[in-house]
C-alpha cells in the first residue's frame, strides 16, 4: 500500500535521506532501525510531507502523494505520531482526540479501550498528563483520523518501563487488528525486531539492511556492525 | 490496567467552571443595570456594545486563530458604509442592512484574506494594514457614494423589526445593539467550543501538527477570517444605525489600533476580554481626556505599557490569577 521509489529528501538544500525504496503491503509491519541522526525521523516526515522531496516518488494505494500537502496525505490514510508528540496544550485530552476525528473504524470509545488511561484523564489539559499518557494521546489522536498506515517515531523514548509495557500491549492490539500497516522507528532494537517481521536499517541516509527481523536478531555481529552503540540500548530493556 | 472490560464505563466528565456559571450572567446584568440606574447613558452604552462586538470578532482572530491584524477596521468600515449607503438610497430596514453589511464585509474578508493568509507574522501584519489603507482611500475618493471626508450624512433607518423606531434617547438602539451582541456572543461561544474552534487553537499552537492530522490549515484560517470579517461588518453596520452617520474614521488605522488595544487590555483568547477591555479603554480615555485634553494619549500609552509588562493576559489574566489564588486558599 505504501511504496517509496528512489526517494531522496531533506530540509532546504540539505539532503538527509538518499535513494530509499521500499514497499509495504496492507496491514504490513516494518521496523526502522539505525543510529541517531541517520535519517529515520526524516524518512517518516518525508512520508507525511514535512520535508523537501528532492527526487523519487511516494505512492499510497497506487495514488501518488509526493507533491500533496500533509493534510491531504493524512486524509488519504497516513497517521503520523511524531517523536515530539506535539499534544495541544490549550485543549483537553478529549478535545485533542476529537479534533482529529474522521468517520471510520476508530471512535473515541475505541481509543479509550486501547488506552484506558486517557479515559481517566479526558478532561485534563493536553499537557497536564504524564509523558507516557501524552504519547498515548498522540497515538490515539493519529488513530482518530482512521489511518491505513501508522508512522510511529520512537514512541518509547524516555518512558518508564511500566509505560513501555502498556504501549507494547496497545501495539499488540493494533497489530492484531491486521488492517493497519505500521512503520515503527525505534531505538529499543529488540522491541522493534519482535514487533515487525521485517526490518530496514538506515545508515547515513541510505538503506544498509532490508530483510527479515529474525535474521538480524539472530546475528549479533551484524547488529553490532549496523547499529553500533544503540545495540546496547536493547540490553537495557 | 490489563483487565479492562470490553466496554469501559467512562468517568463522568468534570464540568469545568461549574461553580462559575453564574459569572456568565454578569456582563448582561451590568448592561441592563446601566439602563435601569443611569438614564441618559444609553448612547454611551450602545457605543460600547458595538465596540465589544467589534473586539469580539478580533478576538476570534487574535486570541483563537493566532492571526494578528492591524486592518480590522477595514471590515468594520465596510459594514458601516454598506448599511449607510443602502440607507442613503432608501433601503433602510435595520436588520436587512445589517445582514448586507455582514455579507459585504465577509466578501471583502474573503478577498483580502485569501491573499494575506498565505503569509504569516510580520508580512501578514503589513498586508492587513495595507488592506485597510486601500479601503480607506477608496472611501475617501468615492465621495459620491461615501461623502468622502465629510462622512455619510443625513441617513436614517426604519424601525427595528418594523416596530421600534430609533428614538432620541437611544433606547431602541440600546436594546437592539445589546440583543445583536448577545446573539453574536452565543454564536462565537458555540464556535470556539466546536471542533472547528479547537482546530483554530491547534493551528495557533502547532500548524504542522494540525496539517499532519488532516486539517487544511489555509482553509481553516480563511474560514475564521471570513467569519470574523462578517462579525466586524455587523458591528460596523450597528454603529451606522445607532449613530445615523458614517465617518471615514470607521476605516481608519487608528480604529484598527484602538480595537487591538481594547482586546489586549481586556485579555485576548478569553471571550470576555472584549467585555472588560472596551469599557476600560473608553472610561480611561474619557477620564484622561478630562484631565488633559491635549496629551491624554500619553496616559493611554502608559496604561498600555503597564498592562503589557505587569499584567500579561490583560484584565482576564488578572482575574484568572486571582481566582487561582482564592482556590489555593480554599483547599490548603
Amino acid at each position: 500500500m505504501l511504496r517509496l521509489e528512489g526517494v531522496t529528501a531533506g530540509f532546504g538544500h540539505t539532503v538527509i535521506i538518499e535513494n530509499i525504496s521500499l514497499a509495504l503491503p496492507p496491514g504490513g509491519l516494518l521496523a526502522v532501525l539505525g543510529r541517531n541522526g541517520v535519517g529515520k525521523s526524516t524518512l517518516m516526515k518525508t512520508v507525511i510531507g514535512q520535508t523537501r522531496l528532492h527526487g523519487g516518488r511516494i505512492t499510497l494505494e497506487g495514488v501518488e502523494v509526493s507533491q500533496l500537502p500533509s493534510h491531504r496525505r493524512s486524509r488519504l490514510g497516513i497517521g503520523y505520531v511524531p517523536q515530539t508528540r506535539d499534544v495541544f496544550p490549550s485543549l483537553t485530552v478529549e478535545e485533542n482526540l476529537r479534533i482529529a476525528a474522521r468517520p471510520g473504524k476508530w471512535t473515541l470509545e475505541r481509543v479509550y479501550e486501547v488506552f484506558p488511561n486517557l479515559a481517566e484523564r479526558r478532561t485534563n489539559a493536553g499537557t497536564d498528563i504524564s509523558g507516557g499518557e501524552q504519547q498515548m494521546l498522540a497515538i490515539g489522536r493519529a488513530l482518530m483520523g482512521d489511518p491505513k498506515l501508522l508512522l510511529l517515531d520512537e514512541p518509547m523514548e524516555g518512558l518508564a518501563p511500566v509505560i513501555v509495557e502498556q504501549l507494547i500491549e496497545a501495539f499488540d492490539l493494533l497489530r492484531k487488528d491486521g488492517s493497519l500497516a505500521i512503520v515503527l522507528v525505534e531505538q529499543y532494537v529488540q522491541l522493534a525486531l519482535d514487533f515487525a517481521p521485517r526490518t530496514i536499517v538506515l545508515d547515513r541516509g541510505r538503506v544498509v539492511f532490508d530483510g527479515k527481523s529474525e535474521d538480524l536478531a539472530a546475528d549479533a555481529e551484524l547488529q553490532a556492525s549496523l547499529l553500533g552503540a544503540s545495540g546496547s540500548v536493547a540490553k537495557r530493556h | 490496567m490489563n483487565q479492562q472490560p470490553a466496554s469501559i464505563t467512562l468517568p463522568v466528565p468534570v464540568r469545568r467552571r461549574t461553580a462559575l456559571t453564574a459569572l456568565h450572567a454578569i456582563p448582561w446584568a451590568v448592561a441592563l443595570g446601566v439602563y435601569a440606574l443611569f438614564p441618559g447613558y444609553e448612547p454611551l452604552a450602545t457605543q460600547m456594545f458595538v465596540m465589544i462586538l467589534f473586539a469580539l470578532s478580533l478576538d476570534l482572530l487574535v486570541g483563537y486563530a493566532g492571526i494578528v491584524t492591524l486592518g480590522h477596521a477595514g471590515l468594520f468600515g465596510t459594514g458601516a458604509y454598506t448599511a449607510g449607503i443602502l440607507a442613503a438610497h432608501g433601503f433602510n430596514d435595520p436588520i436587512a442592512t445589517a445582514l448586507c453589511g455582514m455579507g459585504a464585509a465577509a466578501l471583502v474578508g474573503l478577498l483580502f484574506g485569501s491573499c494575506m493568509l498565505r503569509t504569516k507574522g510580520l508580512a501578514l501584519l503589513m498586508l492587513s494594514m495595507a488592506s485597510a489603507f486601500l479601503l480607506y482611500e477608496l472611501a475617501n475618493k468615492a465621495t459620491g457614494w461615501t461623502g468622502g471626508d465629510d462622512g455619510l450624512q443625513g441617513i436614517s433607518f426604519g424601525p427595528v423589526l418594523g416596530l421600534f423606531e430609533f428614538d432620541f434617547r437611544g433606547r431602541t438602539a440600546f436594546f437592539y445593539t445589546l440583543g445583536v451582541l448577545f446573539l453574536a456572543f452565543l454564536f462565537v461561544r458555540t464556535l470556539i467550543n466546536s471542533p472547528f474552534g479547537w482546530s483554530l487553537r491547534g493551528i495557533r499552537e502547532n500548524d504542522r501538527r494540525m496539517g499532519a492530522i488532516g486539517c487544511p490549515i489555509y482553509q481553516r484560517r480563511l474560514t475564521a477570517y471570513v467569519i470574523a470579517a462578517a462579525l466586524a461588518g455587523l458591528a460596523g453596520a450597528l454603529q451606522a444605525q445607532a449613530t445615523q452617520f458614517v465617518a471615514l474614521h470607521v476605516l481608519s488605522f487608528e480604529l484598527s489600533g484602538d480595537v487591538l488595544v481594547m482586546l489586549i487590555l481586556g485579555g485576548s483568547g478569553h471571550l470576555y476580554g472584549a467585555f472588560l477591555g472596551v469599557p476600560l479603554f473608553m472610561f480611561a480615555q474619557d477620564l484622561l481626556a478630562k484631565q488633559d485634553p491635549t496629551n491624554w494619549q500619553l496616559g493611554q500609552g502608559i496604561i498600555l505599557i503597564g498592562m503589557v509588562l505587569f499584567a500579561p493576559g490583560g484584565m482576564m489574566g488578572i482575574g484568572r490569577r486571582l481566582m487561582a489564588a482564592v482556590r489555593r486558599r480554599a483547599r490548603p
